[in-house]
């Protein structure tokens, strides 16, 4: 049971790890999608 | 930021946080399997969400037959691999548990056996997909390979009672055996670790719809820009 605290404590800075993560990718697209409407508008000159 | 993100962000972290906290904190410790036995919590949401996953594929690739939308094509490709995801997440923690609980890392218990067997199905539907480009065609037989993959969600949850596996059933009591969550709180946990798995899923699917959709618009300027070139 001691070796519970150590557990959780691993399982939350994996969590946290994978929500920043999915969130740096969320970021990264809304950027992409942004820089390929600015070449869309380009191209379409 | 889109409204998608706006919701799916916050809801996702607190439900991360709550099932954290209810997991190793709040739900009290299986009397039997010990500590181990906590892996549950996380082994079955992620069987539901894969599960999810692989019906919405069947749901959007019969949408996709019907009418060729391109949305539903896409977001049967997102689901196939987000539900391949968590199917191997289902695959690695239910070992972990096995180990110390049934002796053995793994055994052909037709719930696992057929857990293999759709994992698998899965596999192949995004290899085909990699593979096949982008013709049309390879859309369409991914659909009803995706379509007939679902069938094996029902036979993994019958699997345990009509073929008599050995797999314990978490979310209800068996006959003679005490597999079940006994206490509320540990029904608790379960249902706030499978709605942030599913959460989680869903931002993820809805994250690789949009990467596949820029994908496409990529394709496509670069065919106009190679079409302006020439002229």
């Amino acid at each position: 049971m001691e070796n519970l605290g150590y557990l959780f404590a691993a399982y939350t800075v994996v969590w946290i790890g994978i929500f920043l993560y999915v969130r740096r990718l969320a970021k990264r697209g809304r950027e992409l999608e942004e820089e390929i409407a600015d070449l869309r508008r380009q191209v379409g000159r | 930021m889109r409204r998608v993100d706006v919701l799916l962000e916050p809801a996702t972290l607190v439900a991360m946080l709550a099932a954290l906290f209810l997991v190793f904190v709040i739900v009290p410790t299986e009397a039997e399997m010990g500590i181990v036995q906590r892996i549950f919590y996380f082994h079955v949401a992620s069987a539901w969400v894969a599960y999810l996953g692989f019906a919405i594929v069947a749901v959007a690739s019969a949408v996709y037959l019907w009418n060729g939308s391109r949305t539903a094509d896409l977001l049967a490709l997102g689901a196939a691999e987000i539900g391949v995801l968590f199917c191997t997440l289902v695959l690695v923690t239910g070992p972990i548990w096995a180990r110390p609980i049934w002796g053995v890392w793994w055994t052909w218990d037709p719930r696992l056996t057929m857990t293999v067997i759709m994992w698998s199905i899965y596999a192949a539907y995004i290899m085909l997909r990699s593979f096949g480009g982008e013709d049309e065609a390879v859309s369409r037989y991914a659909a009803v390979l995706g379509i007939a993959g679902v069938v094996n969600i029902p036979i993994i949850r019958v699997s345990v009672r009509l073929l008599h596996g050995m797999h314990p059933s978490v979310l209800t009591q068996r006959e003679g055996g005490g597999s079940g969550l006994a206490d509320p709180w540990m029904r608790t946990g379960m249902w706030v670790s499978v709605l942030a798995l599913m959460l989680l899923a869903a931002w993820l699917i809805v994250l690789r719809v949009r990467a596949e959709r820029m994908a496409s618009e990529v394709r496509a300027l670069r065919r106009q820009l190679e079409g302006q070139a020439v002229a």
